[in-house]
């Protein structure tokens, strides 16, 4: 490959100055004159409104006005999947703890609040259901969507919609192979089953959202999201306008890792801000944050393996059971199928039948977060390979080589693999763990080693595109509709746009400008999401970089007396390729910044990855993926017997993502992607009952602090593998991946150093201490 | 009355006004986030009296005649070594914890100079990331440190 | 957040003289880090606050004839970076290093964190073991409350209405004494599962002549283990009671199944923390 200028270096992140200095703006950090609104949410899991009451509030100095589900656009409105969700319930049923019944609209946020306490709801309570398993009867005598079928399904992609069991939203099915006969040839079968808690992306910023309506009509916000064109789009279907007639704006945001899967918090501002003809804030509590900003949804995980006594996979039977809460169309439908994304080309399995089923329950509506049920379906998945290699006597380690695809092989979705290394991945991770070799112990501290795998892809479902304008100095400015939410996206594309134009590293704050963040300027992009921008982005980042350098080629050539093919450009300058010292400067193609007949240079391009959908009864999806990127994490724990405190001493992480663009961006991905896998795998879930989730704070959901998490020489990772041909670059997907095979890591150390198999996650101190006395009676 | 990055305000406002409320809403100081908005994040943590406070659990009444800095007073005449370090180090993804990391990280150093990096986990437990895994915050703490001690 | 009247007396006793007038429409605020948020949730609506926070006079840490005496307004950081309590009563200074985070030390008050009476305050247990009392005043007078006798019930404290906290006082120990405390939590800075504070005095043969036990985060209120502590007084120091004191602490104990754990996971917890800060204390005691 050829020496890359840019590409693959260090590049200081473009907004790092900014960020740094607190110039960078957040949603909040705008401060036009505004109203303030606070939304009233109904106290019953399941009930029907018998009437509103709001003359108590608006009789408070200072509120000026009140949205009454009335008010709302009855269109339902869906992500992906299914539309089932409504703005406010005009229908006048509730389905969750939460959900938001009215939004008050007054001069401050106290008096809002105040406002709240005064409006008084009559309510029929309905019965409720709250377990996935029970909601998932067919005669289950609650039915939360009595319409379902009548939804519309809104896009081809995944799982599809169940019709015949009531409070089932999505199936999705593996069969591949021949299981009974599978099963049967197996000499050793190893059946489990799985939990994962639900619980919250944790993101820094809390939701808020400033709506007005534009003096030409124009419906605008400026959100605090990740998905701008994905909310653009359900705006416009939401209030029956074409895209013209809406403007999303998204600044800095601080943090995603997914969530806010319907644009309800946009549609209730905006619907506050046409009631009152002003300007309205709807910021988010951090308890509103928590609950209702889709968070990710528990999971149980029914896996049955069969294996040879050589040690080769012959069989899987696996049933996933998804509790998405109320509604599907925040993203807890696509869970069907995502939560085998982060797996499904790891191993050679010939016979897999896998059921997946996404159930509504009157819990609050959940949706995407990192990997989207990957990591708990790897969870499930890795800690059970783990299981078998135990149950064989054969070193974890080893049990992996053996069954791992390697190239030319199948993943489990009949995609064959290309471009793949997971077995360095494995041979690193273990090497930097010093995988093998025992650490001391002392008193009632155990400690174990346990690794995992994980694989991922971006998404092709959705193409992407861009616009590259050239300056006659030589800056450079690049339009895209991906969202930077810290992931570093910025530097990313600013690094490949200097790539493209040889534009030096210490130059590139200077000559080339990233703009995103609104539709009025941008082109269409899906979002960033589902691993997708670097590779969908970056791609249509180069085609439109190149079509720049096309136009600008052309426009040289006759000065050159050559063919724009034998042109280069770098630093602001036109060359032939074979007389680098003659070079033109671009300003001399200009004339008052305007370049002749085609006025400005404007680069512009689309890209799309050619893919297959997957079959949702077989699972059979021949080009899932453009790529796969693999990841091993190693991690040391250690085990206080007497408390059951599990301690992350050490993690040792090795990845294959082609060619990192930017090589320490991606070190913090992972390192990020520990930090939060510590707390998924020991700290963080809902506490939940009877359709309340009773810890919605920063209190008692515990986000790990600096004390939780291995820093310095304690976290190690490390880049395998090559650059893949397709990719921006060669570079691979990355994003999501590093929480995919974490806590399943954790849990395999946890068994190494305590030989107790834990299989609901978290691991908290109460369910591992349980595990050892239970161990402890057994034993004895 | 109020005596902000050096400069002296005089602020009229309600009663219930937190520091961290006045400071953004009131003097325009955005680079004071709002993260939980109930003191369990530090987001919001600025510096009085050179120590490391929450804003947003203070009512702005209460720091009257004391002496506040907030990022914006820290960059003031160019960058501070941490926030150098902050940047090289890779430490900032999103950037809405980073303005009340590095006013925490300077209280810890200003006391400090030479923490071991227990030390420093430690003195910024009340301050949550979610982007980093907080290797790479470390690290720039840890080099900033170095770089200040040499400097003296 | 509510909306109140902030009131800013110069002095205690204009506090105090506030205090009577408004009575339960008016909350103290010093440092806040635990009133804040309550207000922000709308969980109390004051009409009043009273902010004493910069009242002169009140911030300090001295060494009296008799033991040490720390005004109102000292904050947790002071306490925790203080040489004078790291000398006198070391386990002090430790555990502040676990009351929150850095940040809230730094602006709350030890007697803020009192007051507010949480079953999960750090220091409320190990100044009752300590033998702390605290000096309130109001408009009709002074008044000495023994620290143990200081929390009624949850989340409620032995002061009146009208009454505010002026003075804590921690007694000097006799000789040999040594105290230790340690808390089960899940995080570095969260509230305890359980947590036990542990003075020992032991006399010139390595008798036990003076225990204190003092459990947290099982009860109401803090708990004194006194069949835990009547069991080693006048025993001389062995290493095989130590489970039986850990056993009987427990039984002093009446957790509920909450978020923080089951009842029987923080039985559990109470035996393994006794265990650890009777032994830590013993030692102490012995070096002391």
């Amino acid at each position: 490959m050829k020496e890359l200028l840019v590409v693959g270096k260090d590049a200081i992140r473009v907004d790092a100055l900014e960020k740094v200095t607190g110039r960078a703006k957040y949603v909040a950090d705008f401060n036009e004159p505004r109203l303030y609104a606070k939304v009233l949410r109904s106290p019953h899991a399941h009930a029907r409104i018998i009437q509103i009451d709001t003359s108590r509030a608006e009789k408070l100095l200072g509120v000026r006005g009140i949205v009454r589900p009335e008010d709302a656009p009855s269109t339902r409105m869906g992500f992906v999947v299914c539309a089932d969700r409504q703005v406010l319930p005009i229908s006048g049923i509730v389905r969750y703890i939460g959900e938001p019944v009215a939004v008050v609209v007054a001069d401050s946020p106290e008096i809002a609040e105040e406002a709240l306490e005064l409006i008084e709801v009559k309510y029929e309570v309905l019965p409720a259901v709250f377990d996935s398993e029970e909601a998932m009867q067919k005669d289950c005598p609650v039915v939360l969507h009595p319409g379902k079928n009548t939804y519309g399904l809104a896009t081809k992609f995944g799982p599809k919609l169940e019709r015949d069991i009531p409070n089932v939203c999505t199936v999705f099915r593996i069969r591949k192979g021949d299981i009974e006969k599978a099963f049967r040839e197996a000499d050793v079968i190893v059946e489990n089953r799985y939990s994962f808690d639900g619980g919250s992306q944790g993101r820094a910023e809390r939701y808020v959202v400033d709506g007005w309506v534009e003096s030409d009509g124009t419906l605008t916000v400026r959100t605090a999201r990740h998905r701008m064109w994905g909310c653009h789009g359900w705006l416009c279907s939401v209030f029956g306008l074409p895209p013209s007639k809406v403007r999303v704006m998204k600044p800095y945001v601080g943090g995603s890792f997914g969530g806010k899967g319907s644009p309800m918090v946009e549609a209730l501002a905006l619907l506050a801000a046409m009631k009152t003809g002003r300007r309205v804030r709807l910021e988010y509590t951090k308890e509103e944050e928590f609950f209702d900003t889709s968070p990710r949804p528990s999971i149980i995980v029914y896996i049955k393996d069969g294996v040879k006594r050589d040690g080769t996979l012959v069989a899987r039977q696996t049933r996933f059971i998804i509790n998405i809460g109320a509604y599907g169309s925040d993203g807890g439908a696509i869970s069907t199928i995502s939560c085998l994304t982060g797996i499904l080309s790891c191993y050679n399995i010939p016979n897999w039948y896998s059921d997946s089923f996404t159930v509504y329950t009157n819990n609050p509506p959940t949706g995407t977060m990192r990997g989207v049920e990957a990591p708990q379906g790897n969870w499930a998945i890795e800690s059970n390979i783990d299981c078998i290699a135990h149950q064989l006597g054969m070193d974890p380690l080893e049990f992996r080589m053996r069954n791992l695809v390697k190239e030319g092989d199948t993943s489990a979705f009949g995609q064959v693999l290309h471009h793949i290394f997971p077995r360095e991945c494995l041979e690193k991770a273990t090497e930097l763990l010093e995988w093998g070799k025992k650490s001391e112990e002392k008193d009632k501290w155990k400690k174990g080693k346990g690794l995992a795998i994980g694989n991922y892809r971006p998404n092709p479902a959705w193409p992407s595109a861009a616009v590259v304008k050239v300056f006659q100095d030589g800056a450079i400015e690049v339009r895209i509709g991906t969202d930077e939410v810290g992931q570093g996206l910025l530097t990313v594309i600013a690094q490949i746009v200097a790539e493209q134009f040889k534009v030096p590293m210490d130059k590139i704050l200077d000559k080339i400008k990233v703009v995103h963040g609104d539709t009025l300027y941008t082109p269409w992009d899906f979002a960033s999401a589902a691993s997708r921008s670097t590779w969908m982005t970056g791609n249509a980042v180069i085609r439109a970089c190149q079509d720049a350098k096309q136009k600008i080629f052309a426009l040289a050539a006759s000065k050159f007396e050559a063919s724009p093919n034998d042109l280069e450009m770098t630093g602001g300058k036109v060359y032939h390729k074979d007389l680098p010292e003659r070079a033109i400067r671009l300003s001399d193609l200009f004339r008052f910044g305007v370049a002749n007949e085609i006025g400005e240079i404007l680069g512009t391009a689309g890209y799309e990855a050619e893919h297959t959908d997957a079959d949702p009864d077989t699972g059979y999806s021949p080009q899932g993926a453009p790529s796969w990127s693999y990841l091993v994490y190693g991690a040391e724990v250690g085990v206080n017997t007497e408390t059951g405190e599990v301690k992350v001493l050490k993690v040792s992480w090795a990845v294959d993502i082609g060619q990192p663009i930017n090589w320490k961006m991606c070190e913090g991905q992972v390192e990020g992607s520990i930090g939060m896998g510590i707390g998924s795998a020991l700290y963080e879930r809902f506490e939940v009952s009877n359709g309340k989730i009773l810890n919605p704070n920063l209190v008692t959901y515990r986000i790990p602090t600096f004390m939780e998490c291995p820093t310095g020489q304690n976290v190690k990772g490390a880049s395998v593998g090559f650059p893949h041909p397709d990719g921006p670059y060669g570079a691979k997907a990355l994003g999501e991946m590093g929480l995919v095979p974490f806590s399943a890591a954790i849990g395999n150390a946890v068994y190494d150093a305590i030989r107790v198999r834990m299989t609901d996650a978290p691991l908290t101190r109460e369910r591992v201490f349980k595990a050892l006395q239970e161990a402890k009676k057994l034993s004895s | 009355m109020l005596r902000v990055n050096g400069e002296d305000y005089e602020i009229f406002t309600d009663s219930w006004k937190t520091l961290e409320r006045v400071l953004r809403d009131d003097l325009g100081l955005t680079g004071v986030k709002e993260g939980c908005n109930t003191g369990n994040c530090g987001v919001c943590t600025v510096l009085i009296d050179g120590k490391a406070v929450k804003s947003c659990l203070v009512l702005a009444s209460q720091v009257q005649g004391k002496d506040i800095l907030t990022i914006e007073g820290l960059s003031k005449h160019g960058l501070h070594p941490l926030q150098q370090a902050f940047i090289d180090y890779f430490a900032i993804q999103c950037g809405f914890c980073t303005p009340g990391m590095v006013l925490a990280a300077k209280a810890l150093l200003d006391e400090n100079p030479n923490p071991t990096e227990e030390e420093v986990k430690l003195g910024l437990s009340g301050n949550l990331c979610r982007c980093t895994g907080y290797v790479k915050i470390v690290e720039a703490i840890l080099a900033a440190a170095e770089m200040m001690r040499k400097e003296v | 957040m509510v909306r109140f009247e902030l009131l800013e007396p110069k002095n205690l006793s204009e506090a105090c003289s506030l205090l009577a007038e408004h009575k339960e429409k008016a909350k103290i605020v010093a440092g806040g880090q635990g009133l804040l948020p309550l207000l922000k949730h709308r969980q109390l609506k004051p009409k009043y606050l009273i902010n004493i926070k910069n009242l002169p006079g009140l911030e300090y840490i001295d060494d009296g004839r008799s033991g040490l005496r720390i005004g109102a307004l000292t904050t947790n950081r002071a306490i925790e970076i203080s040489s004078l309590i790291k000398q006198r009563h070391p386990m002090l200074a430790e555990l502040e290093r676990m009351v929150g985070d850095v940040q809230t030390r730094n602006w709350g008050t030890l007697a803020g964190n009192l007051c507010a009476a949480s079953p999960t305050s750090d220091p409320a247990p190990a100044l009752i073991a300590l033998g702390a009392t605290l000096r309130s005043v109001s408009m009709r007078g002074e008044r000495e409350v023994p620290l143990e006798d200081f929390f009624v019930e949850y989340l409620k404290t032995a002061l009146e209405p009208d009454e505010i906290v002026a003075e804590i006082q921690i007694p000097d120990p006799p000789p040999y004494t040594g105290g230790a405390y340690h808390k089960e939590r899940v995080r570095m800075t969260d509230s305890p599962i359980a947590s036990v504070a542990a003075v020992i005095s032991l006399d010139g043969s390595d008798t036990v002549a003076m225990a204190r036990i003092v459990l947290q985060a099982v009860c109401p209120t803090p708990v004194r283990a006194r069949e835990a502590e009547s069991f080693i007084v006048g025993k001389k120091v062995d290493d095989k009671f130590i489970d039986e004191v850990a056993v009987l602490a427990e039984k002093a104990a009446c957790p509920i199944s909450d978020i923080y754990g089951s009842a029987e996971y923080k039985r559990e917890m109470v035996r393994v923390v006794t265990k650890q800060v009777v032994t830590e204390a013993i030692k102490r005691a012995r070096a002391a």
